[in-house]
């Protein structure tokens, strides 16, 4: 369990002692989110220092009115989707050209173990949801975060949340059962 | 019948693997990135004190041994001074009052020692 406590009060006596402990507590779970969305390693790696820098810049400014962790899974989320979409948003590809080049990444890159079978076609199903319920799905089921924080991460009600992570569900449990 | 999928199978494993060493690295990358002066602060005083310690190294080797030199023929000339003043004493003290007179007398008109 992350003290963030003792993460805020070591910020504020030495920040950068603060600083690596906070990296120390947070790299791990933090990578294998932007991970799961961005797939390759390259990439997740650039965006996970991304994140990191931008956090040591403004962790001064950070409010303690919401978590340190959901505040890092929020900049986490912007970062991965701007690596993703920043091509789309130049009107060059399309959310599916996104998730064909992300399902493409997934069948040929470094560092995935494609000898587990099961858990490469787990991600193909993931990475075959829509852009939120795969934001709520991977919150939520791995990083085990609380619908009201995953709603601070994504600024999206929590009920609508929960409609997107059953939908989630459903459609992975198909893809497993169907392809 | 289709079996039901179970998300139990899989749990939260995934294919995803990182490069030996990855955390540590990135670590230090990111540590590097945003705290870029107190690494140059470091790095400086790294430098200014390795600076310190060769130019000390370099003032011992060089000016140790002139030291000694130094105290060597200090000590070597007052020897030469101390043994050659052993057979002048020796001279006066055989001189008369006569000779001592006239000498003294020399040594106050001579030009070269006053």
């Amino acid at each position: 369990m992350i003290n963030e406590n003792k993460i805020r009060e070591a910020c504020a006596s030495n920040r950068e002692r603060g600083f690596k402990m906070l990296m120390d507590s947070f790299q791990v779970p933090i990578y294998n989110y932007i991970r799961r969305l961005v797939v390759s390693h390259e990439d997740a790696e650039d965006v996970l220092q991304e994140v990191f820098i931008r956090v040591f810049r403004h962790i001064d400014q950070f409010r303690e009115e919401s978590s340190l962790s959901t505040w890092i899974y929020r900049i986490a989320t912007n970062e991965s989707l701007r690596l993703l979409n920043g091509r789309k948003d130049e009107g060059v590809v399309s959310a599916e050209d996104v998730q064909e080049e992300l399902m493409g990444k997934l069948k040929a890159s470094d560092y995935i173990d494609y000898e587990n079978e099961l858990a490469v076609k787990f991600q193909e199903a993931i990475l075959s949801l829509p852009e939120k319920q795969r934001l709520v799905f991977n919150l939520r089921y791995y990083d085990e975060l609380e619908y009201e924080e995953i709603a601070r991460v994504l600024d999206t009600k929590v009920d609508t949340l929960k409609v997107n992570y059953h939908y989630a569900k459903e459609k992975i449990k198909e893809y497993i059962l169907n392809r | 019948m289709k079996k039901d999928f179970d998300f139990d199978d899989i749990g939260k494993r995934t294919p995803y693997r990182t490069p030996d060493g990855f955390f540590e690295d990135v670590q230090r990358k990111v540590m590097e990135h945003a705290g870029v002066k107190q690494q140059r602060k470091s790095h400086a005083k790294l430098i200014i004190s390795t600076v310190i310690t060769i130019a000390a190294v370099w003032v011992g080797f060089l000016f140790v041994p002139s030291l000694r030199q130094a105290d060597e023929v200090t000590t070597s000339s007052s020897k030469v001074l101390a043994n050659g003043t052993e057979p002048v004493d020796k001279w006066i003290k055989e001189l008369s009052d006569e000779e001592l007179e006239e000498l003294v007398s020399f040594s106050e008109n001579d030009i070269f020692l006053n």
